[in-house]
C-alpha cells in the first residue's frame, strides 16, 4: 500500500532564524525553535500574530523569506517522503466545493497510508458530521469537527492543529480533548496546536510557545508556564514595594489600588508579607500571562532558561 | 477543562490527589494505580504531565514500579503519608490559622473554644 | 499510492470530469449544428443540398470552437479546487500538478474518444438522416479517424493547460499575475506568428510537409509550452 521509505525513528522540527516577509511588512522574525518530536506543543500567542503563518512555512504551504527548516532532518519543501507525514489543515482552510464530507473524507485515506477509517467514521458520529452536505454549506462548526476528524484519523506523524475547536460548544470542544489525548495515547506523535483559548486546552499540552510582534519571546514547560506569573493587589506603594525589581507584565488602577501582574513564581515570602500588607495574591493563568504579554511586550527570552532576570518595560 | 487549581503545577494537584486516595484507603496498598494514559484521559491532562506525578510519587516512596505491569501502592505508604501530612500540618494549617485570627482579632481561647465545639 | 497518482485520484473524484463534460461539450455542439441544420433545411429543402452540405462540411469548425470554452475554465477550476487540500494531506506542488496533468490526459482522451464516437455515428447515419456535418468536417480531418481522436486530443490539452496555466498564475500572483501572463501569452502569440511571417518559406515547407497534420501538431507545440508554464506556475503558488 505504501510506497515510500520506511520512516525510521522521527527526529522533530527544528528551525532556524526563520523569517517570513509579506511585501515590506516582516512578520516572522528570526524564529529557532527546536521541537523534540512525539509532544503536544501549544502555539499561542494573540490574533494575527502569525501562528497560522509559521505553521504554513514549517508545512511549506507558503514560503519562507529566510532561515532553515528541517523535519525528521530534511527539508520539508517538495519532499515527498517527509510532507507526506504531515497534516495541516488550517483555520480557514478551502475544500473542493463540489465535495461532499464524504467524498473528502475518501479522498483523504489515499494521502496517509496509515489512514485509521474506522477511527474517522466514530469521530464523525461523535461529531453528528452529515455526511452528504457539500463542503460549502457547513457551518464554522462543522468544518472544525471535520479538521478534526481528519488530523485525528490521519495518524500523521507531525499533526498541525489550527485553532481546532472554532464554532465548537463546549461539550463538542469535551469530545475533542477526550479524542485528541485517547489517539495521542494509541499512536504517539508531534502535535502543534494553536489556540486561543489557552485555559481550557493548557493541560493538554506538554510544552508552549508564545509569539508576539513575529518573535518567541517564551518557550517552556507548560505547567511551568501556567504558574510563571501571579497578580498582586492592593493599595499602591505596598504592591509596589512587594513586587520590587521583579517583571511587571501589566498593571490596572482603581483609584489607589494597584493590581499587577508579575512574572516569577510567588515565594513564601512573598505570601507572609501579602498578609501583612493586606495585599491579596492571585494566580495568574496562562491565559493571563500571554494576554499580558500581549498587551505589555516584553523582551524575547532565552529558551535555555525559563525565568528571564530583565527588569519591567 | 481541568478542576485544577490555577498557580499550581498540575503534576504537583495530581500527586497530592492521589495522595489523598490512597490516604483514603481507595488505593490499598500493593494494590495497582492507574496509568499514566488513564489518568490523562481522565483528568483531560498531557500524559507526560500525568507521568510527572506519578514519578513524583515514585521518588517520595508512595508507589512503586513493577516492570511490566504498572504502578503499584507501596506498603507502608498510607503510614508514611500521614507521618508526613501530620509534620507539615503546623505550617500549612496551624499558622494560617493564627494569621487570620490575629487579623480579625480572635484569642486562643476564643479559638479552642471554636474547635471544641466542632469536634 | 504513488504521490503523483493521490492528486490523479483526486481529480477524478470530480467524476464529470471524465464522463459528463468531455461527451457533453460534443453533444451539445452537435445538437446546435442539428438545430441549424433543421433550420436550413425547413427554410430550404430536405435532405438539405449538396451545396450546403458541402459548405459545412468545410465551415463547420463547432468542434474545435466548443471545446476550448468549457475545457479552458475546467482547466482552472481543478488547479484551483484541489490544491489546497492537496497541500494540506502533505502533497507536493510537482506531484499535485503531475497528477492533476495525468487527469487532464484522461479528460482530453474522453473527449477525443466521444468525438470519434459520435463521427462514427454520424457516418453511419447518414449525417444524422439530414446532411448534417458536424464531426465530418474540414476541421476535424475530413472524417479521418485518427486525424480527428489526434486534432480533439490536442485541442483539449491545449485548452486544460491554458486553463491550468492561468488558474494557477492566480494563486501564485494573484489577479495582477494572472492578467501578466495572459499579456505574456498574447505576446508570445504575436512574436510566434511575426517571426513565422517574415521567414514564410521556410515555416510555409515545414508546415506544408505536415500537411493536413499541421495544425495538429502546432497545437501541441502550443499545448507544451502551456503545460510548462503552469508547471513553473505551480510551484510558485503559494496557499
Amino acid at each position: 500500500m505504501t510506497s515510500h521509505p520506511p520512516a525510521g525513528t522521527p527526529s522533530g522540527i527544528v528551525l532556524e532564524h526563520v523569517t517570513k516577509r509579506f511585501g515590506r511588512t516582516e512578520v516572522l522574525t528570526d524564529i529557532s525553535a527546536v521541537l523534540p518530536p512525539g509532544r503536544i506543543y501549544g502555539l499561542l500567542g494573540a490574533n494575527g500574530v502569525g501562528k497560522t503563518t509559521l505553521m504554513s512555512l514549517v508545512c511549506n504551504h507558503t514560503f519562507r523569506s529566510g532561515g532553515t527548516v528541517l523535519i525528521d532532518g530534511e527539508d520539508p519543501a517538495e519532499n515527498p517522503v517527509v510532507l507526506g507525514r504531515t497534516c495541516f489543515i488550517r483555520e480557514d482552510q478551502p475544500y473542493n466545493d463540489a465535495f461532499k464530507v464524504r467524498d473528502v473524507l475518501s479522498a483523504v485515506s489515499w494521502f496517509y497510508p496509515d489512514w485509521d477509517a474506522a477511527l474517522a467514521e466514530r469521530l464523525a458520529d461523535r461529531f453528528h458530521l452529515p455526511h452528504r452536505t457539500t463542503c460549502k454549506k457547513l457551518s464554522r462548526g462543522q468544518r472544525s469537527a471535520l479538521a478534526i476528524v481528519i488530523s485525528l484519523a490521519s495518524r500523521a506523524a507531525y499533526t498541525f492543529l489550527d485553532e481546532p475547536y472554532l464554532g465548537l460548544d463546549p461539550s463538542a470542544r469535551g469530545i475533542f480533548y477526550d479524542e485528541l489525548l485517547l489517539a495521542y495515547s494509541e499512536h504517539p506523535r508531534t502535535i502543534v496546536m494553536s489556540t486561543h483559548l489557552i485555559d481550557e486546552a493548557a493541560g493538554l499540552l506538554e510544552e508552549v510557545l508564545v509569539l508576539h510582534e513575529g518573535r518567541i519571546v517564551l518557550r517552556a514547560d507548560a505547567d511551568e508556564a501556567r504558574t510563571s506569573a501571579f497578580v498582586a493587589r492592593g493599595l499602591d506603594s505596598a504592591v509596589t514595594a512587594l513586587v520590587g525589581h521583579r517583571e511587571v507584565l501589566s498593571e490596572r488602577r482603581l483609584g489607589s489600588i494597584l493590581s499587577v501582574t508579575v512574572r516569577g513564581a510567588r515565594t513564601a515570602d512573598d505570601e507572609s508579607r501579602a498578609r501583612a500588607a493586606n495585599i491579596a495574591l492571585e494566580a495568574a493563568s496562562l491565559q493571563e500571562l500571554v494576554a499580558a504579554i500581549g498587551i505589555g511586550g516584553i523582551g524575547g527570552v532565552d529558551t535555555e532558561s525559563f525565568t528571564t532576570q530583565r527588569t519591567s518595560r | 477543562m481541568t478542576a485544577f487549581a490555577e498557580g499550581r503545577p498540575i503534576f504537583l494537584d495530581l500527586a497530592d490527589r492521589m495522595a489523598d486516595d490512597i490516604l483514603a484507603g481507595i488505593y490499598p496498598e500493593e494494590t495497582q494505580v492507574p496509568s499514566t494514559n488513564e489518568l490523562a484521559a481522565h483528568y483531560r491532562i498531557n500524559p507526560a504531565t500525568a507521568g510527572k506525578a506519578l514519578n513524583r510519587l515514585v521518588d517520595q516512596n508512595v508507589i512503586y514500579k513493577k516492570r511490566g505491569l504498572g504502578m503499584f501502592v507501596a506498603t507502608g505508604a498510607p503510614e508514611a503519608l500521614r507521618a508526613s501530612r501530620r509534620a507539615s500540618f503546623t505550617a500549612e494549617f496551624v499558622l494560617p490559622l493564627l494569621d487570620e485570627a490575629a487579623r480579625v482579632g480572635l484569642t486562643t481561647d476564643e479559638i479552642v473554644t471554636m474547635i471544641k465545639d466542632q469536634s | 499510492m504513488t504521490y503523483a497518482r493521490r492528486s490523479l485520484r483526486l481529480y477524478l473524484a470530480n467524476r464529470s470530469y471524465v464522463t459528463l463534460i468531455p461527451g457533453g461539450i460534443l453533444v451539445i455542439m452537435l445538437a446546435m449544428s442539428l438545430v441549424i441544420g433543421v433550420a436550413i433545411g425547413m427554410a430550404t429543402e430536405f435532405p438539405l443540398s449538396a451545396q450546403i452540405q458541402e459548405g459545412m462540411r468545410e465551415n463547420n469548425g463547432g468542434a474545435v470552437y466548443s471545446i476550448p470554452g468549457f475545457l479552458i475554465s475546467l482547466g482552472a477550476l481543478a488547479v484551483n479546487r484541489n490544491f489546497a487540500m492537496a497541500l494540506a494531506f502533505g502533497s507536493t506542488r510537482r506531484h499535485f500538478w503531475l497528477g492533476t496533468l495525468m487527469g487532464f490526459a484522461l479528460t482530453s482522451g474522453a473527449t477525443a474518444a466521444s468525438a470519434v464516437v459520435l463521427l462514427a455515428l454520424e457516418k453511419a447515419t447518414n449525417h444524422w438522416f439530414f446532411g448534417v456535418y458536424a464531426f465530418d468536417v474540414a476541421a476535424l480531418g475530413k472524417g479521418d479517424y485518427v486525424l480527428t481522436f489526434a486534432s480533439v486530443f490536442v485541442l483539449a490539452v491545449l485548452s486544460l493547460a491554458l486553463g491550468a496555466l492561468f488558474g494557477t498564475a492566480y494563486r501564485a500572483f494573484g489577479t495582477k499575475g494572472a492578467l501578466l501572463t495572459g499579456l505574456a501569452a498574447a505576446v508570445l502569440v504575436v512574436a510566434v506568428t511575426l517571426l513565422s511571417a517574415s521567414n514564410k518559406e521556410i515555416v510555409g515547407s515545414w508546415l506544408g510537409a505536415l500537411g493536413v497534420w499541421a495544425a495538429v501538431v502546432v497545437a501541441a507545440i502550443a499545448a507544451t509550452i502551456s503545460i510548462a508554464g503552469s508547471y513553473a506556475a505551480n510551484r510558485l503558488a503559494r496557499l
